[in-house]
């Protein structure tokens, strides 16, 4: 699990630009410029070609996107994780935590910020566990491997970490072998595991797209008050816009490799602006509106960099004209609060306009 | 601002009248009584000896021609299995199933196989319901070659005018399926079952493993297609908002038993039976706020569907469960009010009464 930071040799590809309109400030996180490219064999493929986002203390910030917009690779290179055998980042990428860079970092200095200062929680849980041991002892030997505490010390800690995940059978489930758990307790366990060492902020890669929705629900609820509780951030990777809609107080979408659109989550959801977010809407189905058929984008998603020349959306975009097809739009402000990268943004005071 | 898909036409040949005279006929397509499923299951570190696993328990279901059944229900509750058994896939324990007036578990074999052409299935995984050496156009004609004497160049015809009914070009019948994405590929599987011109077609969770963004391509074909075919539906999915978007009506699942079914709308609206309303206040909803994060009233985790509770299965997750729901299994009841619906709870009527 423990994968190496990718900050070595990063200066191979010169990917990075600065295209974001927002001043690099002092900002409690703050992922600037990332470009990440892959290495296979003799090729090079991009996973982000673009992305720059800000999550302040005590925050719940979204990132969504469709399957493989490069939420999880944002996520990985945000603690280091990439495989930096095959993984490098962009020439002016720059993660900053607290005012320290992650970029760059020893794996030592990076292993002191992991768990305790920034903790990561992915989507499946039975992975993350190891199926041969119990889940506390697990938990158990991960908090004594970094801090010096006494076998029963430390068991008390687990438990309560349990107990803050809502787990109230904890004393059974800490002795538990993780196939013994259902899909659900088993990542309210990994999030506990998360929540160890009390860090100020927590990432978590759909942390419950495997879950059913009920689970989802409880889980998400638990969630929101453990965060809400301790004052931590969450940088809440998912495709589901309606998560993001319940959980989120900021939001930023992702189209193949970029930030296309950001602002509060309420706003972007009540009014998009960028015509991808628009579509992302307007295809999702709800509860309400009955039988009827769903607004669709004509295409697909490019793969993270093997766009064309110009905005990425220009090819599914029913705005698209020649400037878009031959100038990528940069990320602007667009109103107090409103970020977006489109070279003809809805006008807001129409609100959302569909088909 | 978005304008409906060009890229979505539809085929030129489209059997004018078939719609109409298959409504005219009033009798489900498909109707299932009391139907159980029993599978043994081998019991781990207990060597030989096996348990019986009752995967579907009485159930009862009809879907009217041209109309889609939404199935819903958490995982493991059944959908699939029963989806399967009304197809004559899985063997049943009780019960019947008619398809179009026959009994199909009395059908001969060679009769059964003709009825089956009729019912064709569409499953979640489309990448590995296609070989991948070879090309759309040979998987295309799968089914028919298998089931048709057709000639060559009449296959690919058939193949053909299918692709163009899902709204796919024809140069796609030349690719490979992993050349294709997702949503594609699940459109050239809904274009071979369209070759064997079926009146019914099971869909396991077809969009489940896309983008939003290619299940609403999917869900419109698969609503265009009913509307110009007169296809009948049955489909399983997990996303009540899915079904809420195209189906007529609902059933819903868990552990085995269908606990509330009626019409789609107005079973998502005013839910009755407490699983339900667990299962409509938690899908996400991208316009009410924070309600999902504040309404949970449920209790405990998922049951083991291997040991299901006695009485009510639901009893041990639900707020409002009481003594008696521990004891009794509620039957599935008709509403008294004509709205074609029903819900197996002992309380509905006092959960109504408080509006919960
Ligand atoms: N280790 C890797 N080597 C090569 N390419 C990779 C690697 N990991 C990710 N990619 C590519 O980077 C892009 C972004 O992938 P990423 O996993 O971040 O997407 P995602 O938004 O998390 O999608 P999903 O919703 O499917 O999880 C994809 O094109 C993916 O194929
Ligand atoms: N061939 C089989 N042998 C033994 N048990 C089975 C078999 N198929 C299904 N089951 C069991 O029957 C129950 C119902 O399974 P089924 O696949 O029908 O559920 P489902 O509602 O479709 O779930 P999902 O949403 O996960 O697809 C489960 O407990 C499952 O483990
Ligand atoms: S820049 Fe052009 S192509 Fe891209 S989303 Fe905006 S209008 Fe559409
Ligand atoms: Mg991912
Ligand atoms: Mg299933």
């Amino acid at each position: 699990m423990i994968r190496q930071h990718a900050g070595s040799g990063r200066s191979e590809l010169a990917l990075g630009r600065r295209t974001s309109s927002e001043a690099p400030t002092e900002r409690f996180f703050q992922i600037s410029n990332l470009a990440v490219s892959f290495r296979s064999g003799d090729t090079q493929s991009l996973g982000v070609v673009d992305c720059s986002l800000a999550v302040s203390e005590a925050t719940r910030v979204g990132l969504i996107g469709e399957s493989g917009s490069g939420k999880s690779v944002t996520a990985l290179a945000a603690l280091g994780l990439l495989d930096p055998t095959t993984a490098t980042l962009g020439e002016s990428s720059s993660i900053s935590f607290m005012g320290r860079e992650l970029v760059g970092m020893t794996l030592g200095e990076l292993r002191e910020i992991r768990g305790s200062e920034i903790a990561i929680v992915f989507q499946d849980p039975m992975n993350a566990l190891n199926p041969v041991f119990r889940v506390g002892d697990q938990m158990a030997a991960a908090l004594r491997a970094k801090h010096k505490m006494s076998r029963s010390d430390a068991r008390q800690r687990v438990l309560e970490a349990l107990h803050s995940v809502e787990i109230h059978a904890s004393e059974r489930v800490i002795d538990a072998y993780p196939h013994q758990l259902s899909g659900g307790m088993r990542q309210r366990v990994l999030i506990g595991a998360a929540l160890l060492e009390r860090p100020r902020l927590l990432i978590a890669d759909e942390p419950t797209s495997a879950l059913d929705v009920t689970v989802q629900a409880d889980i998400l609820s638990m969630l929101h008050s453990v965060v809400t509780e301790r004052r931590m951030s969450i940088l809440l990777v998912t495709h589901d816009i309606g998560v993001v809609a319940q959980f989120c107080d900021y939001l930023y979408v992702m189209y193949a490799g970029r930030i296309v659109e950001s602002g509060p989550a309420r706003e972007i959801i009540s009014s998009p602006l960028h015509p991808y977010t628009i579509g992302l809407l307007g295809c999702t189905p709800s509860l309400e509106g009955g039988r009827r058929r769903l607004v669709t984008l004509p295409g697909s998603q490019p793969v993270a960099g093997r766009a064309n020349a110009g905005c990425a959306f220009a090819p599914r975009c029913s705005r698209a004209d020649g400037l878009c097809r031959h100038l990528t739009p940069k990320m602007v402000t667009h109103s107090p609060g409103r970020n977006l990268a489109c070279h003809h943004p809805e006008i807001p005071s129409t609100g959302r306009t569909l088909e | 601002m978005l304008r409906s898909p060009a890229e979505y036409e539809v085929g030129p040949q489209r059997p004018t009248g078939c719609a109409a005279a298959r409504a005219l006929d009033e009798s489900p397509i498909l109707e299932a009584r009391d139907v159980s499923v029993v599978f043994k299951t081998a019991m781990k570190g207990l060597g030989p000896s096996s348990r019986l696993l009752t995967a579907v328990d009485s159930v009862s279901i009809a879907i009217q021609r041209g109309r889609t059944l939404g199935l819903v229900g958490e995982s493991g509750s059944g959908k699939t299995t029963l989806g399967r058994a009304c197809l004559g896939l899985v063997p049943i324990a009780t019960g019947s199933i008619h398809f179009r007036g026959s009994e199909i578990s009395r059908l001969p074999k060679r009769q059964l196989r003709k009825l089956r052409a009729e019912m064709q299935v569409i499953f979640q995984d489309p990448v590995s319901s296609f070989d991948p050496r070879k090309r759309i156009s040979w998987s295309l004609c799968e089914p028919l070659r298998a089931h048709s004497r057709a000639s060559g160049a009449e296959m690919e015809k058939a193949g053909l005018s299918a692709l163009a009914r899902v709204g796919l070009e024809a140069s796609i019948a030349q690719r490979f399926p992993l050349d294709l994405s997702g949503g594609q590929l699940q459109r050239v599987a809904i274009a071979r079952a369209l070759t064997m011109n079926p009146s019914l077609v099971l869909c396991d969770e077809p969009t489940s493993a896309l983008d939003v963004s290619a299940q609403a391509q999917v869900l419109n074909v698969l609503q265009d297609l009913q509307e110009e075919l007169g296809l009948s539906y049955l489909f399983v999915t997990h996303d009540l908002a899915v079904v809420a978007s195209l189906a007529h009506s609902v059933a819903v699942m868990y552990l085995g038993q269908v606990i509330e079914a009626g019409p789609a709308a107005s079973v998502v609206k005013n839910p009755l039976h407490p699983y339900t309303t667990n299962l409509v206040t938690s899908v996400p909803n991208a316009d009410a706020d924070g309600m999902l994060l504040t309404s949970r009233r449920t209790r405990a985790e998922m049951a083991d569907s291997t040991v299901p509770p006695p009485g009510c299965r639901y009893h041990p997750r639900c707020p409002f469960a009481t003594a008696v729901c521990s004891e009794r299994t509620p039957a599935l009841e008709r509403l008294p009010d004509g709205t074609d619906r029903s819900v197996a709870c002992h309380h509905w009527r006092r959960i109504a009464a408080e509006g919960s």
